[in-house]
């Protein structure tokens, strides 16, 4: 038993023991308190974030919003990829975003598009970047945009609607987004070392 | 001086002070190199000013075609500027008449000016026919001041200018002195009466100045300088009695140094010619290397490159190749241009490849820390941003900045990348998605619907109202507006229609 013991304090982050909690690793503040205590400090860096949503105006933006606007005005840069709808500069400033450091790239072929995530999270010069939906992101796909955030060093957001919570997904964190009276609930379908279970946001007084 | 203790009320002026500005004058001795071309429109064309062959140029259409120069063969048939061409013909009917090509003297300057740069970074073009040049500090480069005004000449005779030159303490006196066929080196004692020597129609006054002083006897520099400073300021004006000092050096002359931006151009003719871009990349290697050595050799960058493949029997193919930052790697050119040709085709094969810069620029190093490991980010970011418009395109990748405007499309616009303004505008609440048209809605008995659900509006609308001053006459009132899912919406009616125009993500 105590060679057991000394076995686990002498490699604690290679062996997993069921009881144990988050990952190691940095993580970047989400902003909300709740949240961060459910996810053990924030959002992993170096990692794909899938947000899961219904569909727009349900609340996954503004979810991500606080982490990516600090990054921006900490100096490191941010990008977004949208698809239809367009990132509206005014809301983003009023949210506390930097837009001098914020970059949108706006492709609508597909293959483009995770071509130029691939290339702004292996970077570097990116903290953030945030996803719209793709069509149709194969598994192949979301692997090399983890693989491009782990060694950059940043965080890769990805928006995508409710259906594909079926499909498996390299992510290291999943999370779908639904709309409660007032409130946001965020169910964590997906998160290292934990199992499923929702986290309830409160909204700020503006009726987020 | 001691001080004294009591409080003066007007306190006298030290004497020793000198007034600043001789100070600035003398503050650095300068010395200038000036070079005039005599004969620089018939050179330009290629055509030697010593040659025995009678060719004259000529200025002016029709009845004002006049001789502007002509060789020597010529004006030993009595051929002089300014004669009529008629006359001309008349002395010699042997004359060949070329006319003058100024778009050629203005390239040929910038040449000869191209060349100057190797004796001194500060060339300054005093056009249409002089450069100047400030050689304090690298005349002992060349072995004194001697020794430049030597190689120079050297230079110049060999691409087949004849030039004069003159060194002085003053720009203005040196070009005077040049164009006064004395080369000579003047010290700052010696300047005045060097100075004086010159005669009045060096100088490039107005004919009718020139006429007046002739008028009133004075023929020569000298003549001018003795006379009272006020009475020349009332009769000629103020231009005069300015140069004359900038002359003497009793008042700073700034000149504009001349920046080369003649754009660098390569060829590379191919030994077999091929339409497979992998075995071109090599030969754009090569020239990428060259270019690179060119740039750092003229202190420069640049920050766009225009290839052209040259094909036989089709016209040929360009490509532009731009980058946000300017830089001379050529390793960084090869990534850029890979990332661009990657899928395109050409038509036939290839037969010459040209490379032409863009103009240059001047060269930014960036300073690298040694004992730190983070990225420089903005060294980062330009990479990126470089890459990412060569894929894809100039206009997929920007930055958005808000704008002071009411009307919510005009709100925001495009910028380029890092060029936003950080104003928060003083606005109501505004959704974080704008559609870029605005969705028209279903409303059923006056209500919106999104999606088949009737969508709830919050209170307190907004109403916005388009430039009444442009001509733009609608109204909109703005809602917030709840489905029944949970989606935050921004709608507006105009008249009696319901629009979406954005959701609050």
């Amino acid at each position: 038993m105590a060679n057991l013991h000394t076995l686990f304090s002498k490699f604690p982050t290679q062996i997993w023991r069921g009881t144990q909690g988050h990952s190691a690793g940095t993580k970047r503040s989400t902003g909300y308190e709740s949240l961060d205590k459910a996810l053990g400090g924030g959002w992993p860096v170096g990692s794909l974030v899938e947000v899961l949503a219904q569909g727009p105006g349900l609340g996954e933006l503004s979810l991500v919003m606080p982490a990516v606007a600090a990054c921006t005005r900490n100096g490191e840069g941010a990008a977004w990829l949208p698809a239809e709808s367009l990132p509206y500069a005014p809301a983003l400033a009023q949210v506390g975003m930097d837009l001098r450091h914020l970059l949108v790239i706006s492709v609508q072929d597909d293959r483009q598009r995770l071509w130029a995530a691939e290339q702004c999270l292996r970077s570097g010069a990116c903290a953030a970047v945030i996803m719209a939906p793709f069509a149709q992101a194969r598994d192949r796909s979301l692997r090399r945009l983890k693989l491009a955030a782990a060694t950059g060093g940043s965080i890769a957001f990805l928006l995508r609607a409710a259906g594909a919570m079926l499909q498996p997904s390299p992510a290291s964190l999943r999370l779908s987004v639904e709309r409660e009276a007032h409130d946001i609930r965020i169910t964590l379908l997906k998160c290292h070392g934990q199992p499923p279970r929702s986290v309830r946001l409160q909204s700020s007084g503006s009726g987020h | 001086m001691a001080q004294s203790l009591s409080l003066e009320l007007f306190p006298e002026p030290s004497p020793a002070e000198p007034s600043p500005q001789a100070e600035a004058v003398n503050a650095r001795p300068q010395e200038w190199l000036g070079i005039w071309f005599e004969h620089l429109p018939m050179e330009a064309l290629g055509i030697p000013s010593k040659s025995q062959e009678a060719i004259a140029l000529v200025e002016g259409q029709g009845r004002n075609a006049l001789i502007s120069g002509c060789t020597v063969g010529a004006s030993k048939c009595g051929i002089r500027s300014g004669q009529n061409v008629t006359a001309a013909l008349a002395l010699s009917s042997a004359l060949r008449i070329i006319e003058r090509d100024s778009r050629k003297e203005h390239k040929a300057l910038r040449q000869l000016a191209l060349q100057a740069q190797r004796f001194t970074p500060t060339v300054s073009l005093e056009e249409p026919d002089a450069l100047l040049l400030e050689v304090a500090g690298s005349a002992h480069l060349f072995g004194g001041r001697e020794g430049v005004m030597e190689r120079a000449q050297e230079v110049f005779s060999r691409m087949g200018f004849t030039s004069h030159l003159a060194m002085a303490p003053t720009s203005l006196a040196s070009l005077w002195l040049a164009r006064a066929h004395q080369s000579i080196c003047v010290s700052p004692a010696s300047l005045g009466s060097r100075l004086g020597d010159i005669p009045i129609h060096i100088p490039a006054w107005p004919p009718a100045l020139r006429a007046n002083l002739a008028r009133l006897g004075i023929k020569r520099l000298r003549d001018l300088m003795r006379l009272p400073r006020d009475g020349l300021v009332k009769r000629f004006g103020p231009t005069l009695v300015r140069q004359l000092d900038q002359a003497l050096g009793r008042m700073p002359d700034p000149r504009i140094t001349w920046q080369g931006i003649l754009p660098c151009r390569l060829r590379r003719e191919l030994p077999v010619e091929s339409d497979r871009l992998e075995l071109l990349l090599p030969f754009i290697m090569i020239m990428l290397d060259e270019l690179s050595m060119l740039l750092r050799a003229r202190d420069a960058a640049v920050d766009v490159i225009y290839l052209l493949f040259r094909h036989a029997g089709s016209p040929p193919t360009r490509f532009r190749i731009g980058s946000i930052a300017s830089h001379r790697d050529p390793r960084q050119w090869q990534i850029l241009i890979d990332t661009q040709l990657q899928n395109k085709s050409f038509p036939a094969p290839v037969t010459e490849i040209l490379l032409i810069s863009g103009s240059l620029r001047p060269y930014e190093a960036i300073n690298h820390s040694l004992l730190s490991d983070e990225h420089d980010i903005a060294h980062e970011t330009s990479k990126l941003l470089a890459l990412l418009q060569a894929r894809l395109g100039d206009a997929a990748v920007y930055g958005v900045s808000a704008l002071a405007d009411a009307r919510p499309e005009q709100a925001w616009e495009m910028v380029a990348p890092g060029r936003a303004n950080t104003e928060i505008p003083l606005l109501g609440r505004r959704p974080l998605l704008l559609l870029p048209v605005p969705q028209p809605l279903n409303s059923h008995n006056g209500l919106p619907g999104y999606r088949g659900a009737a969508l709830k509006l919050m209170p307190s609308p907004e109403r916005i109202a388009g430039a009444w001053w442009e001509g733009e006459s609608w109204q909109r009132d703005y809602y917030q507006a709840r489905s029944g899912d949970g989606t935050r919406l921004w709608i507006y009616r105009c008249g009696s229609d319901w629009f979406l125009h954005g959701f609050f993500s």
